[in-house]
Formats: C-alpha cells, sequence, structure tokens
C-alpha cells in the first residue's frame, strides 16, 4: 500500500463516530455513542484484549474498552449501529479507558468499520472497499518520510501531532497548559508574598543581628536556606496532598500523574518560589541595624 | 584591619589603649532647616574595667551615644577609639566585624531572637563569626551560669521573666569578650529591685572581664553601681 525507503510497517486505520443501540443485554434498549477504531486483526494496532477475544476478519465483533464496559455494556452483549443497522457482536474487553474526543471507543476489523463509516449494510462498492482514515507507518532508522509523502502524495505527521487533530483536543490542551502556566506563575507571587510578609515580621530581629555584627550576607543565606527549607517541605506535602486526593478520584475521573511530571512540576514551583522569595528577602539589605537601640534617642 | 593591633595600643596613649574613646564628637541628624544636633563635641574616655553611667531625658542623646560609640553610625565629625582602633578609618564592612568581636550590645528589653534558647542566644555571636567550636560552649555555659541562668539554658525568650531576659542579653554581649560594653537603658522593662540586682551584675561583670561599660539611661536611681556620671543634656556631657 505504502512503500518507500525505511517504511518497516503501513497499516490502515480507520475512525469514525457512530450511535448504536443495546440490542442484547442487561442494558437492552439504551443508547451509546462510540469511537470507532478500525484496523486489520493481525496489525500492530489491533487491541489486545484483556478479556474476551480480539477482532476476527468479516466477524463484525467489536472489542470495547472500559468506558463503554462502564455503561453496562458487556461481552456477549450484541449493539445494533443507528444508520447501517450493522449489529455489533462484543467479543472482547480492553480494560483500559481509551476515549476519543470524551467518547469512549470501541474497535472493530476494517470491513465492520467501513460499514460504519458510509452506514451501508450488505456488499459495499468498490471504492469504499478500500477506504481508510489514515495510514499508520511504522519507521526505521533514517526513513525517508519526504520522499514516502511525495512518492503517494499523502502528508505524513507523528503520532503525537496527530492529537491535535482529534475533536477538542488542542483546544483543550492549550486551555490547560494556560491554566499550568498562570498556577506556577501565581504560585511565585504567592511563595513572594509569603516571605515579604516573613521578612518584614522579622525586621526587628534582623535589625538586631545587624548591630551584634552579623554581615548582610550571612542574614540573607540564612534565610535563603529556610525558604528552600520551606519550599521543599511545603511541595512535598503538596504533592502527597495532590497523590491521595488523585488516587482517590480514580475511576470518577480520569487521574494520572507519573513521575517525570512529578518532577518537573516540583522543580518548577520550588525554582519559581525561590525566584520569588529572592525577591522578597533582598529587603533585608535596607534594615537600618540602629534600629535594635531604644526609641528614646 | 579588622582586628585592632596590639603594635597600636602599644603606641596610642594610655587614655585611650584597650577601651573607648570619644574625641570631640559631632553629630548632626537631618539637614537644612530640620537639622538636630544630637552629639554636641563630645569627649568621653572610658578605661578597661570602668563602668560609666550616662544619664539624661528621653532626647538628650544618649542613644546617639551608643550608635556612634557602637559603630552603627558615623559621627558628622571627631574621632572614636575602640582599644586603640580608630573606627572611622574602617570599612562599613569591617566596622560590622569590630561590632561582632570588640563591642557588646545590651539592648533594652534585651532583644533576644524568639526562636533561639538561651545558649543558642550566646552562641549565635560566634556562630556568625564562624568560630563555634567546643571552647565557645563551655565560655557559653561559664557565661550562662556567671549570670545565674543555668537552670534556663535551655528557655526560650518567651518563657523567660524580663529579668532573666535582660541577664541572657547580657551574657550574649560578653560572648566576644569585648573589649567595650555598650548598655541602653537596662532597666526599662524591669521593677525597682530588678533593675538593681541587673545593674549591680553588669558593675561586677565589667570590673571582673576588664570591659570599658558604658551604661545610658533615664533612670538616676540605679548610678550608684556605676564607677562615674555623667550628664548629657541637648546633646552636650557634662
Amino acid at each position: 500500500m505504502v512503500r518507500g525507503p525505511g517504511v518497516e510497517r503501513a497499516e490502515p486505520f480507520g475512525n469514525t463516530l457512530a450511535n448504536a443501540q443495546v440490542a442484547q443485554g442487561v442494558k437492552k434498549g439504551e443508547h451509546v455513542n462510540l469511537a470507532v477504531f478500525g484496523m486489520a486483526p493481525d496489525s500492530s494496532l489491533a487491541p489486545r484484549p484483556s478479556r474476551g477475544e480480539g477482532l476476527k476478519e468479516g466477524g463484525a465483533g467489536i472489542v470495547i474498552t472500559r468506558e463503554i464496559a462502564d455503561l453496562g455494556v458487556e461481552i456477549g452483549d450484541v449493539l445494533t449501529e443507528d444508520r447501517s443497522g450493522v449489529r455489533l457482536k462484543v467479543v472482547g474487553l480492553v480494560d483500559e479507558t481509551v476515549s476519543y474526543g470524551h467518547i469512549g471507543v470501541v474497535y472493530a476489523d476494517l470491513g465492520t468499520w467501513r460499514h460504519l463509516h458510509y452506514g451501508l449494510p450488505g456488499d459495499l462498492p468498490e471504492a469504499a472497499s478500500r477506504q481508510a482514515t489514515a495510514v499508520a507507518l511504522t519507521l526505521k532508522p533514517g526513513a525517508d518520510v519526504a520522499a514516502v509523502e511525495k512518492a503517494t502524495g499523502t502528508l505524513a505527521e507523528t503520532k503525537e501531532a496527530t492529537f491535535d487533530a482529534s475533536p477538542g483536543y488542542e483546544a483543550e490542551s492549550s486551555t490547560m497548559a494556560l491554566i499550568k502556566g498562570f498556577l506556577y506563575v501565581i504560585s511565585a507571587l504567592v511563595v513572594g508574598a509569603f516571605f515579604t510578609v516573613w521578612t518584614v515580621q522579622r525586621k526587628p530581629e534582623i535589625a538586631l543581628m545587624k548591630a551584634l555584627g552579623a554581615p548582610t550576607g550571612y542574614i540573607l543565606r540564612d534565610a535563603l536556606a529556610q525558604v528552600v527549607a520551606v519550599l521543599v517541605g511545603a511541595t512535598a506535602l503538596g504533592t502527597a496532598v495532590g497523590l491521595a486526593l488523585g488516587s482517590a478520584m480514580i475511576g470518577k475521573a480520569p487521574f494520572s500523574l507519573s513521575a517525570p511530571a512529578i518532577a518537573t512540576s516540583s522543580g518548577l514551583l520550588i525554582v519559581l518560589g525561590t525566584v520569588g522569595a529572592v525577591v522578597a528577602v533582598r529587603r533585608i539589605t535596607a534594615v537600618d541595624p540602629l534600629t535594635a537601640l531604644g526609641a528614646t534617642r | 584591619m579588622t582586628t585592632p593591633a596590639t603594635d597600636h595600643q602599644a603606641t596610642a596613649d594610655t587614655a585611650g589603649s584597650g577601651g573607648l574613646r570619644l574625641d570631640d564628637v559631632t553629630l548632626t541628624l537631618g539637614d537644612g532647616d530640620t537639622a538636630v544636633t544630637a552629639l554636641d563635641h563630645v569627649g568621653l574616655t572610658v578605661a578597661p574595667g570602668e563602668f560609666v553611667a550616662v544619664v539624661g531625658p528621653s532626647g538628650s542623646g544618649k542613644s546617639s551615644l551608643l550608635a556612634v560609640a557602637g559603630g552603627l553610625q558615623r559621627p558628622t565629625s571627631g574621632t572614636v577609639h575602640i582599644a586603640g582602633t580608630e573606627l572611622a578609618a574602617l570599612s562599613d564592612k569591617e566596622r560590622t566585624a569590630a561590632r561582632l568581636r570588640h563591642i557588646g550590645f545590651v539592648f533594652q528589653q534585651s532583644n533576644l531572637l524568639a526562636s533561639l534558647t538561651v545558649r543558642e542566644q550566646l552562641l549565635l555571636p560566634l556562630h556568625i563569626d564562624g568560630r563555634l567550636d567546643t571552647t565557645a560552649r563551655a565560655r557559653a555555659d561559664e557565661l550562662i551560669e556567671a549570670v545565674g541562668l543555668a537552670h534556663r539554658a535551655g528557655s526560650r525568650p518567651h518563657q523567660l521573666s524580663g529579668g532573666e531576659r535582660q541577664r541572657a542579653g547580657l551574657a550574649r554581649a560578653l560572648m566576644t569578650s569585648p573589649a567595650v560594653l555598650l548598655v541602653d537603658e537596662p532597666t526599662s522593662a524591669l521593677d525597682r529591685v530588678r533593675s538593681a540586682e541587673a545593674v549591680q551584675l553588669i558593675a561586677e561583670q565589667t570590673h571582673e572581664r576588664g570591659t570599658a561599660t558604658v551604661m545610658v539611661t533615664h533612670d538616676t536611681a540605679i548610678m550608684d553601681a556605676a564607677d562615674r556620671v555623667h550628664e548629657m543634656v541637648d546633646g552636650r556631657l557634662s
């Protein structure tokens, strides 16, 4: 199908949204929205069910994911797709939350997918029988993607770049990125404000230490050491609380927290907090040791 | 030059060696029409082991005298010698170091750091100086004993009475074996009996440890413990 220098595998992939009704099963009569992913049962894209069976060519069997199973659909149930009237038998379950545009994913073989995509039962026209949404390329190192694009008249994207094409993905992720960015800025400001108050409250003690003969550098080092200790402790505590709350939410909302994500965000909080605090504790330099003497002068 | 060199002491005249000497010191605060003469041609010499009290009403310039004698403020004119070293000749950094090593301050209401125990208050000056060793710890314990706070060594300021805080402040000021001890209104937070005790303790430590001590106060009742009393009026010392 797609040949070119460095292409190890080229596998067609179909993607469509469909509505179906449970025709047979506990939830008989319920309507469900499906994001249907079609692929050849023997391709590397095919699902590996944790229960039941995998896809078979021409079998009209589908493999559901957890989001659909959570609606009460079970292995052995039959769904009827609204437009084509094709009956889909649930043969397997991938016990993971997989969604596309916030709709639960089901996997189907390419033949079944094409019926759903065109909304047609029975035999499909010749042109439709070779249709796919995209072709998944598996590349060897040093593959010439540009040559492949030119030879086939297609446009190649990395997997991550294609995420932006999914409904709402780019808008949602850029909104989240913006919120995250603002939170980092706000946390630096809050930390700065906290240590400003702290420094102002400590003014008499700072004046006293200066009067006793402490160089400004000594007091600054002492203050920054306390800043870092507070920031590290507070960030660790915050991470622990976040992990605990997130774990409690699992099952009710999607939650995933990886070690690199924790490390990056904790690191950023500590670094940005320190920057905010440095601005705050700089006013130590301006404290006059004279104020340690009484008010009677 | 952060330490007063001993050869200086040898060549300095007897009155200035070791102790505190102010020569013709004038301090003018503010400028133009609002200028105030806080110290007006003040001369004062305090020998090691001598306890001098300076009394006067509020605003007479007593605290300015301490500020200038303690290197917290540069005089407008005149010279200040601490243990033979002229303070004006030092840079800001050197003056800070001189405060740390050669000048002991006892502030009003003692001014302890809220989060430190009595022993830690005493060790602080040596920690700042990077000289916290077993000698320093032994000296801290000796001073805590000398001011009668042995049972309070591990207490924090809020657990101490006013008199105890004042004694802790005195012990801290003595930690670095300063040449000069400057005491600001030591009895402002104490009753009559405690005041007499506190000043008696300062007098004892001055004589025992050979510091040149200046105490400023408006409390004329505590002057008896001093070797000499000067009166300050409108920036002039009698």
